[in-house]
Formats: structure tokens, sequence, C-alpha cells
């Protein structure tokens, strides 16, 4: 699995992991987020059972396992948190921060309640060792309870499916080259996948607010620079809620 | 007869202690890049001093064997913590399926069902537990590499404090070799640490067992 720093400043880093050459074809691929501040971790999107043995030892990597002491899901889906029982078997202090609208169904992957913390629909924050990442609501993007990651010190939001791409090379690079290019791979995820457009208006809204170095989607690759604004009116400019083309 | 709880709990400490030893021996990566550099610096230094700088040249070779070493070591805790974690997590999941299935069947009107099932999982649990003591046996080789560099380290060491000692005090080159020297000292420290720490997470593995 690939694993590269996206930022790094004194004792806070961000990690990218993804393109598993180990995962099987019939699995998606998924990136996921590492975040370390004086040793402490916080796991963005953990992802499913079939990677977590390549996730947890690409991680192991830049943090001890046990030093992980918060796991972010931005919904309920699978590929986000089917994993969760594998993983609080090795960080067992871990919190488990998610939208509280599935709480009750999150804890079907096998967790404890009590791990849980309910994220209220107007978002939260997460504290990594005095570290603050504020949590954004992007519900309906897609799912129902919906959120997203954002670090005001790396400038970096974490976008669940939001800017995802179904690359069509398993070794596809991380950072997206070519934008136009790009858009080929996430337009058809977008319009079946995002069922609201005032649900997209309200997020961009939020998000344009933010100042942004760095869109990390879930799945496919990472928006730098001026990239990052140019998915903003991609997707302002896209019909959302489509089931055929 | 380990009960299944305990199973259950020398299972998950197999992964930690892999992981553990992941995340110590990475940092032996840029001890090796480290060792690697001064000894780049310290051949410059010796081919300055011209014939004096011989036995310096000689040691300063044999530095970077061990830095090529230690790569190499680094390597191959990947490879076996890589195969080592991904079968704690098979044997997790599958003892957490057998739970599952166990369960079901102590509540079912029809337990004979699920005879199969519970076979199965064992049947692939025995498996992947006898791959064990191998996975064990290939960090005992990795650790006695380790410990063999350690050996070198020390030696090469004490070998350059003696020859730093022998050149003028005033001359740029006892700074540059007696600096080796300390960094090869700390570098001896990080290995000795590792070695006991992979020693300590096998005896922890055994105990749990």
């Amino acid at each position: 699995m690939k694993a590269q720093r996206l930022f790094q400043q004194g004792e806070l880093q961000w990690i990218v992991l993804g393109r598993d050459p180990a995962k099987p074809d019939y699995v998606i691929d998924t990136n996921e987020y590492l975040i370390v501040h004086q040793g402490r971790g916080l796991l963005m999107d953990p992802g499913g059972t079939e990677i977590f043995p390549e996730v947890v030892n690409g991680i192991s990597e830049y943090c001890s396992v046990d030093s992980i002491d918060h796991i972010f899901g931005s919904h309920q889906d699978p590929d986000i948190l089917s994993s969760l029982s594998l993983w609080l078997s090795v960080c067992p202090q871990a919190k488990i921060h998610v939208p509280w609208v599935w709480t009750g169904f999150i804890t079907h992957f096998g967790c404890d309640q009590s791990s849980m913390v309910p994220v209220p629909d107007e978002g939260g924050e997460i504290d990594v060792a005095g570290h603050r990442v504020q949590l954004i609501p992007a519900h309906y993007l897609h799912s129902s309870g919906n959120l997203h990651l954002y670090d005001p010190t790396a400038k970096i939001l974490f976008s669940g499916d939001v800017g995802a791409a179904l690359m069509p090379e398993a070794d596809a690079p991380l950072v997206v080259k070519d934008f136009d290019a790009h858009t080929a791979y996430m337009e058809t995820f977008h319009r079946r996948w995002m069922p609201s457009n005032r649900a997209r208006d309200q997020w961009l809204e939020r998000v344009r607010a933010l100042d942004i170095d760095m869109l990390c989607p879930q799945h496919g690759a990472i928006f730098k620079g001026d990239d990052v604004q140019r998915f903003f009116d991609w997707f302002e400019g896209l019909e959302l809620g489509c089931a055929s083309n | 007869m380990p009960t299944h709880h305990h199973r259950q709990a020398s299972d998950t400490g197999d992964m930690q202690a892999s992981l553990a030893i992941r995340h110590k021996l990475a940092s032996l990566l840029n001890l090796a890049h480290a060792i690697s550099l001064l000894a780049l610096n310290a051949k410059v230094s010796s081919a300055q001093l011209g014939i004096r700088g011989a036995v310096f040249s000689v040691m300063t070779q044999e530095i970077q064997t061990i830095a090529t070493d230690l790569r190499r070591t680094v390597e191959d805790v990947r490879a076996l913590t890589e195969a080592w974690t991904r079968q704690s997590a098979r044997i997790a999941s599958l003892a957490n399926r057998q739970r599952v299935i166990a369960n079901a069947q102590a509540s079912s009107r029809h337990p004979t069902g699920f005879a199969r099932g519970i076979a199965e999982a064992n049947r692939e649990l025995d498996d992947l537990r006898r791959l064990t003591p191998d996975m064990v046996g290939k960090l005992v080789q990795i650790v006695d590499d380790m410990e063999r560099s350690l050996r070198v380290v020390n030696y090469v060491t004490v070998g350059i404090l003696m020859e730093a000692e022998r050149l003028d005090r005033s001359h740029q080159g006892q700074q540059t070799f007696t600096h080796l020297a300390t960094e090869m000292r700390v570098a001896s420290t990080q290995i000795r640490d590792m070695a006991t720490f992979s020693i300590k997470q096998m005896e922890n593995l055994e105990i749990a067992a």
C-alpha cells in the first residue's frame, strides 16, 4: 500500500494511504488518512475488513497503533468502517466519532456503544493531543448523516465521498495531475451517489469560506492548490441524483 | 488447553506484537541513512589524510556494509510483519465468525446445521495458527542479524576512536572521526534497544500462548 506524507509542520503530520496492490479487484479502492500530532493519532475512514492488514501495517510506520486515540467515520458505509472491530482489537482505547444518526447502525460492525462519540448534525471538534480539527456537516453527500473533517493548520479538508473518483488504473497517482481529464472518473460517481443539489449548494457555501490547500477524498485522487477551486466550480455545475446518464 | 478467551487474546496479541515491532524498527531505516551519510563524510576525510587515512578508509567501508545490512533488516522486518499482521487479522476475523456461529448454534432448535461452518472455521484457524512458530523463527533470525551488526558496530567504533587518538588533536580529521564514533555509539544503543524490544515481544507472545 502506498503511503505518502501530505503535510508536516513540527509535531503535526498528515499521511495518506492508498492504492493497495494486495487488494482483490472486486474491492473498491479507498484512501485512508491519518493525522499524527505529538505521537498521538487520528485515523479517518479506516476502510473495510479486506484491507485492514495493509492499512494497519502502513500506519504502524508512522505511529504506534496503540497511540491512535480517535477514529473518525464520515458515514456508515462498509468501505468506511467494516474493519472497526479489528481496529478496536489493536487500539481498544480509541474513540469512534461518527454522525449521531448512524451510531446504532455502526455498532453492528462489532463495537461497544461506550467507544462511540455521536457527533451532532451541526458538527463538532476532535482534539488530537492539543491539536483541534473541525467536523464539518456534509449531510446527504452522499449519506443522510455525513461529516467531513477540516484541519485549519494543515489547510486540508478530508471530504469523504465528495471529490471521489473511480480510477481506471490500480496504481494511479495519488494527486490529480490533469483536472479536466480527471472529471471523467468523477462524473458518474457524483451524479449517482450524491442525491441532492440543495445539499451540495449548502456544502459549497460552507467549505468555500474555509482556507483549503488540499481536498482529500476517500476514493480517487487528492486535489491541490487551484484544483480545489476548480473542483468546487465543477461540482456546482453538476446535476446530482441521476440514476442514468 | 487454552480457553477460547485466552486464544482470542493471544491472536490479538500476535497482531499487536507484530505492529509494535514494525513501528519500532521503522526508525532503523533513518539510522541506516544517517550512518551511511556519516561514513561518506568520513571517507572524504580519510582520503584527505593520505596514507595515514588507510585504516579509516577500511573502517568507513565496514560502516557502509553495516548500513546496508540494517536496510536489509528493515526490509526483512517489513515483509515479515506484513505477513504476520495479515495472518493475525485473518485469525481474528475467523475467531469472531466462529464465536458468532457458536452462539447461533447454542440458541438454535437445529444445532446440527451449524456444525459444518464451525468445522471449516476451526480447520482454517488451526492452519493459520500453525504458521505462527515459523513467523517467530524468522524474527529470531532477524534479531540474530541485528546482534551481529551490533558486535561489528562496537568493534568498528573502538577502532575509530583508537585511530583518531593517534591523529594530531588540531587535525580536522580527528573531529570528523570522533564525531563518527559518537554517532556509532548512538547507533549501537538504538540497535541494542530494538533487539531487546523484539525479544521482549517474542517472550510476551510465548507467555500469552
